[in-house]
């Protein structure tokens, strides 16, 4: 489903560096991978080039076949809106719009489906009741959910999350993947949190750029013990 | 419900930032309207006020009491001149709603009257044409409304130091017609003491057919010893007279546009900046950067448009109070002109400039990544 060959994220500070270098990685449809590191490992740079938002110094992503670059910068923008979901450490939460509309903001079409399925989400983001409030009236944790929300409102084919839980507590985390588990159809996660990582059905372990594990076979197996 | 992407919600729900805007911009428009329509008023009062040379022209000798017979015969004998009258000119000064100007009173023998009513289509609308012999004044309604006169009152130097016309005269006719004119007797001036030194001009009426050619004509009899007043070089004085008033005043205009377009401009620019986190998780989301750039630039364009029209809505409401508290008065009507509307809707098209240039700029530039990272 969504795939990257031989891909490097190159740029000049200083001295030339490699964000990301030479990856090639398959992530098959509905699997939940977790790119795990630490800090300044590459695995948020690695989530930006899978998802199309930065343009690879060499190498090729691929979406269902389909080259992310060789398209339009309109035509990206159209396959992110309707296939991907971002949900990122921040909530980039507009001050001005209710939660409701918030969580609609970049929906493809306002109709009452698309808002009854925003108060679902809502609801089972413990929001119930709340969406005609504005984000100053919530708690950063709160704020978090309905970035949740809005991210998974378009049932997503692939969800790309960048510490979506950074911000809350682990109880809350715990609850908030459990709903994004369930809501997206394929989970890419970047994490440094192991805990969340626990469902992940592959671990990718990312250091200067490159994967130095991937533990898909070895989870199944240990699943499987 | 409303779109959430929708440009005018951002404002809608931001009056903070859109009443600064629309204020700017309404003030400007306001400021540059009035300042039109006051130049305006004033234009359109001081050629009224000399309208009258519309309907002849004016032969006035410089230095002698009166036109050399010589030049006398050159004025009868020029192509399209039906007919010459003597007359003494007097001057009045007329408070205007801004400034004051000089309106001719025409001293005429009581045999040359009517042809000078016809000549100028003006009819007396009340009262009586002076007697002659008298130290009596017929003026036109608008002229009488300026200067606070009513029948059967007087006026004159001896009464008013500000006032032009010498000694006393008393009003006893209202006149009306679409030129303005006042009338005085020429027995009287050519006898008065205050008026010993006055000089003895001709009204020269020309076919109206041939009114072109008769002003040529004339103006190449001006000289040493005659000065010639048509139409014509009327206009010319007049439009040399408020050149320097209308050069001022677009230097103004100019400011004020300038001013209120960068401003509005600027205080635009820096909300998209303000904006740009809103902007990147919309294009990151697969909102097209060309949409955010046209989202941002339509919520200015409404607000460029609620600022104008509420700037054109005060101007008219003060031109309103003001015509009738200070033109009205005066016998002057005061309103925005289709002009200086027009001049104000440079505000909105340089501050479309400024704003799509800057705005286009920002976000094209803008690498949502980045934004998004906070590492800008």
């Amino acid at each position: 489903m969504l795939r990257c060959e031989k891909v490097t994220l190159s740029y000049i500070d200083q001295e030339l560096v490699h964000a990301v270098a030479g990856v090639s990685v398959a992530i098959e449809k509905g699997e939940f991978a977790c790119l795990l590191g630490p800090s300044g490992s590459g695995k948020s740079s690695l989530l930006y080039l899978l998802s199309g938002l930065k343009k690879p110094s060499s190498g090729r992503v691929f979406f269902n076949d389909t080259d992310l670059w060789s398209l339009t910068e309109g035509k990206l923008a159209a396959l992110r809106r309707r296939h991907f979901g971002f949900a990122f450490q921040s909530h980039f939460l507009m001050p001005y719009l209710s939660l409701l509309e918030n969580v609609m903001v970049t929906a493809p079409d306002m109709g009452h489906k698309t808002r009854t399925r925003a108060l679902e989400l809502l609801e089972r983001l413990g929001l119930g009741g709340k969406e005609r409030r504005l984000p100053h009236q919530l708690s950063g944790g709160q704020r978090q959910r309905v970035a949740i929300a809005r991210a998974l409102l378009h049932r997503p084919d692939v969800l790309f999350a960048d510490e979506p839980t950074a911000s809350v507590d682990r109880g809350t985390a715990l609850a908030l993947m459990d709903v994004i588990r369930s809501e997206a159809g394929t989970l890419v996660l970047c994490t440094h949190d192991e805990t969340l990582a626990r469902g992940a059905h592959r671990i990718l372990t990312m250091r200067d750029g490159q994967i130095v594990s991937d533990l898909s076979c070895k989870l199944e197996a240990m699943r499987a013990e | 419900m409303r779109n959430p992407l929708s440009p005018v919600l951002f404002y809608l729900r931001n009056p903070k930032k859109a009443i600064p805007l629309i204020a700017m911009i309404s003030v400007g428009t306001f400021l540059v309207s009035l300042l039109f329509a006051i130049v305006a008023t004033m234009q359109d009062s001081g050629f009224a006020l000399q309208s009258m040379i519309q309907r002849f022209s004016l032969v006035s000798p410089k230095k002698a009491a009166s036109v050399p017979a010589d030049v006398q015969a050159k004025v009868r004998a020029t192509k399209g001149v039906k007919a010459v009258v003597p007359a003494y000119e007097l001057l009045t000064q007329v408070t205007l709603g801004v400034g004051t100007s000089s309106f001719r009173v025409i001293a005429l023998k009581a045999a040359d009257t009517a042809a000078f009513l016809d000549q100028t289509g003006v009819r007396l609308k009340d009262g009586r044409l002076p007697a002659v012999g008298a130290a009596e004044l017929a003026l036109d309604e608008r002229v009488m409304r300026a200067k606070g006169l009513t029948l059967g009152q007087i006026v004159g130097n001896s009464l008013d130091d500000s006032e032009w016309l010498k000694g006393e005269f008393r009003v006893v006719g209202v006149l009306a017609g679409d030129v303005q004119v006042g009338i005085a007797s020429y027995e009287f001036v050519s006898s008065s003491m205050e008026y010993a030194g006055a000089k003895e001009s001709l009204l020269v009426y020309g076919q109206a057919e041939r009114r072109d050619e008769t002003e040529e004509g004339l103006r190449s009899l001006g000289s040493k010893e005659v000065s010639i007043v048509t139409w014509g070089t009327m206009k010319k004085e007049l439009d040399s007279r408020f050149q320097g008033l209308f050069l001022m005043v677009g230097v103004l205009e100019a400011v004020v546009i300038a001013s209120a377009a960068v401003a509005v401009a600027l205080t635009q620019y820096v909300f998209t900046l303000q904006r740009l986190p809103e902007f990147a998780l919309l294009m990151v989301s697969g909102i097209s950067r060309r949409r955010c750039v046209r989202n941002s630039l339509v919520g200015l364009f409404w607000c460029l448009g609620v600022g104008w029209l509420v700037g054109i809505v005060m101007a008219i409401a003060v031109s309103f109070m003001l015509e009738k508290n200070l033109f009205a008065p005066h016998g002057l009507t005061f309103g925005l002109t289709w002009k200086g509307m027009a001049a104000t809707l440079l505000i909105p098209v340089v501050v479309t400039l400024i704003g799509t240039v800057a705005v286009v700029f920002e976000l094209r530039r803008m690498n949502p990544i980045t934004v998004l990272e906070r590492r800008d």
